[in-house]
């Protein structure tokens, strides 16, 4: 109650969770004037970069009237200073402008500070929030990257950089959809600006990675005689980075013993067992307190806490095998769609690090020492695809990390007679499913793990539900299971037929069919990969064998189902496998046709008929 | 940390009696259980993980101790001093490292407290120990106080983590006042072998406890001989089990073991200067102080309010209507609003809960409607002791009035809610009554027809010849689900509408084509909101020369039905159903009338207990009638019977029709 209970009801409170932000579409209901004012400045035989940042809200509707909380978040390296808001004439004070430690689910520890704006009143349509702070950064190194907003009609986006005579400053551009209209100009010597403007909002896309941007800009200061002053190219930001990453490196003792005891046969053995060993013994805490947020713990301190984040294991394992004479590589990875810049790469593009193995036999192994479910050679479906950069003995290497090749992850065989709703099944589990039934395993207990697999597969497959799970092999790679297969609904049964589907796959996002009319970028979350096989017992059913299959090897995409018959038994075969999620231009246009052909084909089936002496046909 | 409404009196009594005088003890010293060496824990003996997991599977933890002390050391009448010391104690064993929850600490000390002292010690299965002080803990502080953190390192199952935590919160004239009531969870969802709390507080203060359900408080020990002058309340618990997590269960605190209780009068020198109402007329008189006050000097803002939203002589159930229509839409409800008076809340038109339920009040009292000021007990808040006078008892204003003879009770804070709606989870709820005169007695709030909050669906499909469906879909809303479509519609775009519209269609199986949709009475909350979509649907059957299969997609499935398995044999925690349900479902199939409808439907019909499940269908030619109801009754019931529940609200439903299937007649 009043005080005791600090506010409304819990009937209150949830009501207000629902309450949302200005939408991204539609009428606008905010006009944004940005502006991002830097001072780049050469200081003790580096450079200083200053940044003022002024935020013009002008609140066009009633909806964007009710929202009354603004925040700014400050990153280690760039704390908010002098943080002044005011809301039409009204200076906000006080309360209304709040310093807060901010809370993520995954990281323990954070550097970082949220600044939360907090109108004292309602505001009129009409009136204008105005906030504005200064920052520091540590490194030019750091020079953001700026994100220019497409949720709001956007009246004034610009930048200036004041700079010494001596640095050109250039910028480097993302566009997520079509190029927008910009102009750089330079008013003055050592004034550069680059200005957005009247830009109307954007909705959002499904399946599309950048809803709410128009543009990302890439700040570029090169010094005399070319000089990098910030690393923008993959070679100058990998020496910086490991310039940082080495200051905390450090052999011991320790690091050697354990690498000595996780000797195995061959090199690769070898790399397999430092990879299980810190998936299984190093638990997930991240402590990212200042330049922790990018750069590793020495590998000495990992192994004494035996806790760290995806950085500080991916570089533990590479110290590891370096006891031991290996190379395995760190590669800094972006596990959501993020901006690609011509030549250029960032700091902010990258929130994972996984390592890479170069075999000897041609061969290079991806591997993530942070995921605690997924073997060596495997890696989670979210590292696949992702802008990385592999720090390698060569040098530095800009790539896409490479989808591991491998039997189906869901692979199932059910034996049934078509007359028969119960079936016996044998289910595979690899990659995503296997690591989803490890979770399930070590968390859960009793009908938590069959209700996971349950519902795991019945996930993907249509109307076929899988139950009474009971392990039969365990590979490490793979595991499988004997079930019971309810076919139920699978079957559909009539007088005179019996029909099965021939697109059982619940597999194709039903609105990838809306981003038809549009050419950007498609961005699936996953890559199925699946297999499934009916050996039915017919009875006296004839069988009409057939067969239906869209795309080939070299799509994005393929699907085949296939009706058979041998030694009596009508035998089934289905595969999807999806080889791509980031899809754009020829790609995306036939992972598109694929789609709708795939669509299309649920109402597609098998028959079965009743002999002909049986329906006097 | 806390303030409360009683406060500002007893800063200002506690102001005019601190005024020299000497104690005879010396309470500034603390008893034994805040001032013992943090490090004093009991040795743990050899720990069997297995047989612990084999015991508690899936708890993340087992505690073998929590100890918690919270004393008040009080020389207000004596030096102005008044702390409040919490030793927080914690012997546990880590079942699984990865949850952050048990490798790792996190203290939160609120502004204006200081931590005192921290130890942790981490002892490893394989025998190795480490030790922490306070020195090890990262402090990040902002304008609510200081976190302290810590990753103990080298945690693997087995390790036994022991922490001990001292915080203490110094009295503040006219900032900070110590807690005087405390609601302890003496039950977790993970188990306690040893399970200890004390509060130690001065002599001559005296305490009052809740029951936690009829003629039952925790049993606690009284110990006040050990240490001069002051009072010992000691529970212990041994063998707690952990509190399950289960469907349809009682809330937390009908269910778990918990100690709640308030400091109920304090003495400085032998001269009472604070004491808790002693019944419920006194705690509404003073509510009515803090909730019922106008603050306008020489006018009635409230009156003004009203004669401002009202036509006096509309009849009152049109001035109730009004009334609360403008409150809801113009008042914003704001826990942190400053405002301590309607004339306050109308002027920044943001208050909390309680006063824009007072502003309501007085405009309906200034219309001439005769309410009460209602303070509902919810369910979730346990056992309504009626001894237990404190303000957590009745923790959700409302308004009651009767108009036309028809009890009423209604939500000003709660943006669009209908005003003859009152949330289940509120009906047949005790209420503490308030009047201009005070005390109003006891009243339980009514409860609504189950009807009043269903939910109706209405389908219309119409197949064609082509095997393509057009599909109307008429979705009538009522009471909460009305509630909150309308308060998820209010703020979306028309692209971010047809988004929501579409997570609500009842087809769930892939593209639909032309969806168009209407809302209708989305602004007038006192009717249903009706939903009407329409659409098509290309892939959904299959024709071939002899038969059409018409796979239905969800289109001929209940929504509610579960995807779980459920063991009905393991149910550990009592039944409770709050409210009956009810969804209706009315289903037109039309097709072309040479085909002929082969699938065999089974009619559905089971009664028990917990409601009814039916479902009943009528073929006619070129159409086929589906009409399903399930009816769930509110009530509780013993574990054992939860295979009855299922049997009303399935683990697979007997409702469900995946697939029609025709034959194609000439």
């Amino acid at each position: 109650m009043v005080g005791l209970r600090g506010g409304a009801p819990a009937l209150a409170l949830l009501i207000l969770c629902t309450l949302a932000a200005p939408a991204r579409a539609g009428e606008p209901d905010r006009a944004l004037d940005e502006s991002h004012h830097f001072t780049l400045r050469a200081s003790g035989g580096g450079y200083v970069l200053d940044e003022e940042v002024e935020v013009i809200y002008a609140l066009l509707t009633e909806r964007a009237t009710r929202v009354r909380e603004y925040s700014v978040y400050a990153p280690f390296f760039a704390p908010v200073e002098d943080l002044r808001a005011s809301l039409g004439r009204d200076r906000l004070r006080g309360d209304d402008i709040r310093e807060a430690v901010p809370v993520w689910e995954d990281v323990f520890l954070s550097g970082g500070r949220y600044h939360v704006v907090t109108l004292p009143r309602a505001p009129a349509v009409g009136e204008t929030l105005t906030y504005s702070y200064r920052s520091r950064y540590s490194d030019v190194a750091y020079a953001p990257l700026l994100y220019v907003p497409a949720g709001d009609r956007l009246a004034r986006y610009e930048v200036v950089v004041e700079h010494p005579d001596d640095v050109t400053v250039d910028f480097g551009f993302f566009f997520p959809r079509s190029p927008v209209p910009y102009a750089v100009a330079t008013p003055a010597r050592g004034r550069t600006v680059l200005t957005f403007g009247n830009l109307e909002a954007l909705a959002d896309l499904p399946l599309f990675a950048f809803n709410g941007l128009h543009a990302v800009v890439q700040l570029r200061f090169t010094g005399p005689g070319g000089a990098p002053v910030n690393p923008v190219t993959a070679t100058d930001f990998a020496a910086w980075y490991g310039r940082l990453a080495r200051a905390g490196a450090g052999g011991s003792g320790a690091l050697a013993a354990l690498a000595q005891s996780l000797r195995r046969e061959t090199p690769e053995a070898t790399v397999a067992a430092l990879h299980d060993h810190v998936r299984g013994t190093i638990r997930y805490v991240a402590d990212e307190r200042g330049e922790h947020a990018f750069v590793p713990r020495a590998p000495e301190v990992v192994l004494q806490r035996t806790y760290g984040d995806c950085k500080d294991r991916a570089f533990l394992v590479a110290a590891l095998a370096a006891q031991l004479g290996l190379r395995v590589d760190v590669v800094l990875v972006s596990t959501e769609p993020e901006a690609a810049f011509e030549g250029g790469t960032h700091v902010g593009l990258f929130n994972h690090v996984i390592n890479a193995f170069d075999a000897g036999d041609g061969r290079r192994v991806y591997f993530d020492p942070t995921h605690p479910y997924v073997p060596y050679g495997d890696l989670p479906e979210g590292d696949v695809e992702g802008q990385a950069l592999l720090l390698g003995a060569g040098g530095a290497e800009l790539l896409r990390v490479p989808a591991p090749d491998g039997p189906p992850a869901l692979d199932v065989t059910v034996r049934a007679a078509l007359d028969g709703s119960e079936g016996e099944a044998e289910v595979t589990l690899r990659g995503g499913f296997l690591a989803a039934y490890r979770h399930a395993q070590d968390k859960g207990a009793g009908l938590d793990v069959e209700n996971v697999l349950s519902n795991l597969t019945s996930g993907y497959l249509h109307k076929l539900r899988l139950h009474d799970f009971a392990p039969a092999a365990d590979s490490g790679a793979a595991v499988t299971f004997r079930a019971a297969a309810d076919l139920s609904e699978f079957v559909v049964a009539s007088p005179t037929r019996r029909y099965l589907p021939q697109t059982p796959f619940r597999t194709v996002p039903a609105e990838a069919v809306e981003r038809a009319a549009d050419a950007f970028p498609l961005h699936l979350g996953e890559r199925p990969h699946l297999r499934l096989v009916l050996d039915l017992d017919p009875g006296t059913w004839e069988v009409e064998p057939g067969a239906f299959g869209l795309g080939d090897d070299t799509g994005p995409a393929a699907f085949s189902a296939d009706l058979a018959l041998a030694d009596g038994r009508a035998r089934v075969t289905y595969r999807f496998r999806q080889r791509r999620k980031r899809l754009a231009g020829d790609a995306r246009d036939a992972y598109l046709g694929f789609a709708r052909g795939y669509l299309d084909a649920r109402r597609n089936m098998f028959i079965f008929r009743q002999p002909a002496a049986a329906t006097g046909g | 940390m806390m303030t409360h409404r009683y406060a500002p009196a007893l800063f200002f009594l506690v102001g005019l009696l601190a005024l020299g005088g000497c104690a005879t003890v010396d309470l500034t010293e603390r008893s034994a259980f805040t001032a013992r060496p943090l490090d004093a824990f009991a040795p743990v003996g050899p720990v069997d993980v297995e047989a612990i997991v084999a015991e508690h599977p899936g708890a993340d933890a087992k505690f073998f101790l929590y100890d918690r002390s919270m004393e008040h050391l009080f020389r207000l009448g004596d030096d102005g001093t008044w702390d409040f010391v919490d030793d927080d104690r914690r012997q546990y064993v880590v079942l699984d490292p990865d949850e952050e929850r048990w490798s790792t600490i996190r203290i939160h000390v609120e502004d204006g407290g200081v931590l005192e002292g921290y130890f942790g010690r981490v002892t490893h299965p394989d025998g190795t120990v480490h030790t922490f002080a306070k020195e090890n803990l990262v402090e990040e502080r902002d304008d609510d106080g200081a976190v302290y953190s810590l990753a103990y390192p080298g945690v693997v199952r087995g390790s036994v983590v022991e922490e001990a935590i001292r915080t203490r919160y110094a009295f503040r004239r006219n900032r900070y006042l110590p807690p005087l009531a405390h609601e302890v969870p003496l039950q977790f969802d993970v188990p306690v072998d040893t399970l200890r709390f004390r509060y130690v507080y001065p002599s001559d203060w005296a305490l009052k406890v809740k029951k936690i359900a009829p003629n039952r408080v925790p049993p606690v020990f009284v110990d006040r001989d050990s240490e001069p002058g002051k009072t010992i309340v000691e529970f212990t618990g041994l063998g707690v089990p952990e509190v399950p997590d289960e469907p349809y269960s009682p809330f937390f605190l009908e269910m778990a073991n918990y100690f709640e209780f308030l400091v109920s009068e304090i003495n400085i020198h032998g001269e009472q200067v604070f004491e808790a109402p002693q019944d419920w007329p006194a705690f509404a008189d003073a509510f009515k102080r803090y909730a019922l006050r106008s603050g306008g000097f020489f006018s009635d803002p409230a009156a003004r309010a009203a004669a401002d939203v009202i036509d006096p002589s509309d009849p009152d159930t049109v001035k109730l209507a009004e009334i609360v229509r403008w409150v809801q839409q113009n008042i914003e409800e704001d826990g942190e609003s400053g405002a301590d008076s309607f004339a306050d809340v109308l002027r920044s038109r943001h208050g909390n809960v309680y006063l824009v339920t007072g502003l309501t009040y007085a405009m309906l009292d200034r219309a001439g409607l005769e309410p009460d000021y209602l303070l509902i007990h919810p369910a979730s808040e346990g056992y309504f002791d009626e001894q237990y006078v404190h303000e957590s008892e009745f923790g959700v204003p409302a308004v009651g009035v009767t108009v036309d003879g028809q009890r009423r009770v209604v939500f000003p804070y709660l943006d669009r809610l209908p005003v003859d709606f009152i949330p289940e989870v509120y009906q047949g709820q005790r209420a503490l009554r308030i009047t201009s005169e005070g005390f109003g007695g006891f009243e339980e709030t009514p409860t609504q027809p189950a009807a009043d909050s269903a939910v109706d669906e209405n389908y219309t499909i119409r197949v064609g010849e082509d095997g393509v469906l057009a599909v109307e879909e008429e979705k009538v809303l009522r009471g909460a689900a009305a509630y909150f479509v309308r308060r998820l519609l209010e703020d979306q775009s028309e692209d971010e509408r047809e988004e929501s519209l579409r997570e609500l269609l009842t087809y769930s199986e892939g593209e639909v084509e032309a969806l168009t949709y209407t809302v209708e009475h989305e602004a007038d909350y006192t009717q249903p909101l009706v939903i009407r979509l329409t659409y098509r649907i290309g892939n959904a059957v299959t024709v071939t020369p002899e038969e059409v299969l018409f796979q239905t997609g969800g289109l001929l499935s209940p929504a509610s039905l579960r995807a779980f398995e459920v063991d009905a044999t393991e149910r550990e925690s009592p039944i409770r159903i709050y409210n009956d349900q009810i969804e209706n479902k009315r289903i037109v199939v039309e097709y072309p009338a040479h085909w002929t409808l082969t699938t065999p439907l089974e009619e559905v019909a089971d009664e028990n207990r917990f409601g009814t499940v039916s479902g009943r269908y009528t073929v006619e030619p070129g159409r086929l009638v589906v009409e399903q109801q399930v009816h769930l009754k509110a009530g509780r019931a013993a574990p054992s019977s939860y295979a009855s529940l299922l049997r009303i609200t399935g683990s697979q439903s007997r409702l469900y029709i995946p697939t029609l299937i025709f034959e194609v007649g000439s």
